[in-house]
């Protein structure tokens, strides 16, 4: 009896797509199975994807033979395979017998021409150091004690340097102390009469906002306690009904479940109802409450501005003189430090001159 | 330019004066020296390099003709494995494509 297969069914089996094509191309989109149509087109179909269309009962024998098959191959394949191991092996084994001489020869020259050149290089390398190392040696020994000379007469210079620098640090310091700490004094009494008054300005404002703030709290804190408590009152019958709709929905499965969602419904749908008034009261409460802080808290702060203005400025009234004061006061001191500092550095050219030409004229 | 720095300058000049005057006999010498040492070197690695070439050149000739045996064996071998892996593939193909037509059909 004739059976059929279909390209679909071979596109579920896996079978690619390629193959596909090429057997709707010969057979049509429905195949007549025959042995011969198989073995005709096995090069480019895997009839072993459609194994499973075989009956239970019958793959055992399919199996038994395409095993003995795949054994035949991996047979043959294996016989090839160690016959082109040979022939790779003994290919290797020729290729290095005939570049082993040649490859020794070469490394037989490349060895001694290796040695020449060390042999020339080498005694040219110690005639180099032997013709340099005397020179260097006489160049060292000049260099070093000019060097040292050059180092002496440096350390000295800037040690006299330091001297005078310091001593004329130390008198700017003394002469501008003075004016420091007047200029500090007055600077600390404006800094404490401004925090004064910003402090005095700042109580107010808390003072002004409290009640606001406290009434604010405690309206919030009613509605809050109003909300929990209808909340709890709720959520237990809830708790209650759904504990029962559950243990319904145990005993029986899927009559349970409907019971259930409408208890569940129901409980929710109360929930819902309770709190809504509680919600609407508690938001009625608070929105006039926040608005009555919010403009009690911006009347107090434009006083607060109103206040800090006008002491900022006193503030500034009393440091600018004192600033003034103070910066007349350090120039005067710097004025005097830079014609000490002047007067010293010209010693230290002098000094430094002196002993210059006393130095170069020794060695003439 | 300060003091301190005129001075410590002109110390500088004098060093720097001496140092020139005795480096400049050393660096006569060095550059000398070195000269003739490169030149020796030179030649000898020029010498070196030309015997290398020639061993190098007998040796790649050789190397090259014993490759191109070997790539020429193994390319026939490769041949002749896929060809009898190739048979042995389709053989196994057409049993198994028999096998399973003629089970299929059995219970036609």
């Amino acid at each position: 009896m004739a059976r059929t297969i279909t390209i679909s069914q071979l596109r579920e089996l896996g079978v690619c797509q390629s193959a596909l094509d090429y057997l709707r191309e010969q057979t049509g989109t429905t195949i007549t199975v025959t042995p011969e149509l198989c073995i005709e087109h096995a090069q480019i179909v895997d009839w072993d994807l459609a194994k499973c269309l075989l009956p239970e009962h019958l793959r055992a024998d399919y199996e038994r033979d395409r095993a003995a098959a795949g054994a035949d191959y991996e047979r043959v394949r294996a016989k090839a395979k160690g016959k082109y191991e040979r022939v790779r092996a003994a290919a290797g084994a020729k290729y290095r017998r005939a570049t082993a001489p040649a490859k020794a020869i070469y490394e037989r020259v490349r060895a001694a021409a290796g040695a020449e050149y060390e042999r020339v290089r080498a005694p040219a390398w110690a005639d180099y150091e032997r013709v340099l190392d005397p020179v260097k040696a006489n160049y060292e020994r000049v260099e070093a004690p000019a060097k040292a000379e050059y180092e002496r007469v440096r350390a000295a210079a800037e040690a006299d340097y330091e001297r005078v620098r310091a001593a004329a640090e130390a008198d700017y310091e003394r002469a501008t102390a003075l004016a420091k700490g007047k200029y500090e004094r007055v600077r600390a009494a404006a800094e404490a009469e401004y925090e004064r008054v910003r402090a005095a300005a700042g109580a107010k404002y808390r003072r002004a906002t409290a009640p606001a703030k406290a009434l604010y709290e405690r309206v919030r804190a009613a509605a809050e306690a109003d909300y929990e408590r209808v909340r709890a009152a709720a959520g237990a019958d809830y708790g209650r009904a759904v504990a029962l709709a559950w243990a319904e929905y145990e005993r029986v499965r899927t009559a349970a479940e409907a019971d259930y969602e409408r208890v569940r419904a129901a409980a929710g749908a109360d929930y819902e109802r309770v709190l809504a008034p509680a919600k609407a009261i508690y938001e009625h409460a608070m929105a006039p409450a926040w608005a009555e802080y919010g403009r009690v808290r911006a009347a107090a702060e434009a006083e607060y501005e109103r206040v800090r203005a006008p002491a900022r400025a006193d503030y500034e009234r009393v440091r600018a003189p004192a600033w003034a004061e103070y910066e007349r006061v350090r120039a005067a001191a710097e004025a005097e430090y830079e014609r000490v500092r002047a007067a010293a550095g010209a010693k230290y050219r002098r000094v430094t001159a002196a002993k210059w030409a006393e130095l170069y004229l020794r060695e003439g | 330019m300060a003091g301190y720095e005129r001075v410590g300058a002109a110390a500088g000049a004098e060093y720097e004066r001496v140092r020139a005057a005795a480096g400049a006999e050393y660096e006569r010498v060095r550059a000398a020296a070195g000269a003739e040492y490169r030149r020796v070197r030179a030649l000898a690695w020029a010498d070196y390099e030309r015997a290398v070439a020639l061993a190098g050149a007998d040796y790649e000739r050789v190397r090259a003709q014993a490759w191109a045996d070997y790539e020429r064996a193994m390319a026939l071998a490769e041949a002749d494995y896929e060809r009898v892996r190739a048979a042995a593939g389709a053989e196994y193909r057409r049993v198994t494509a028999a096998k399973w037509a003629e089970l299929y059909l059995r219970e036609g």
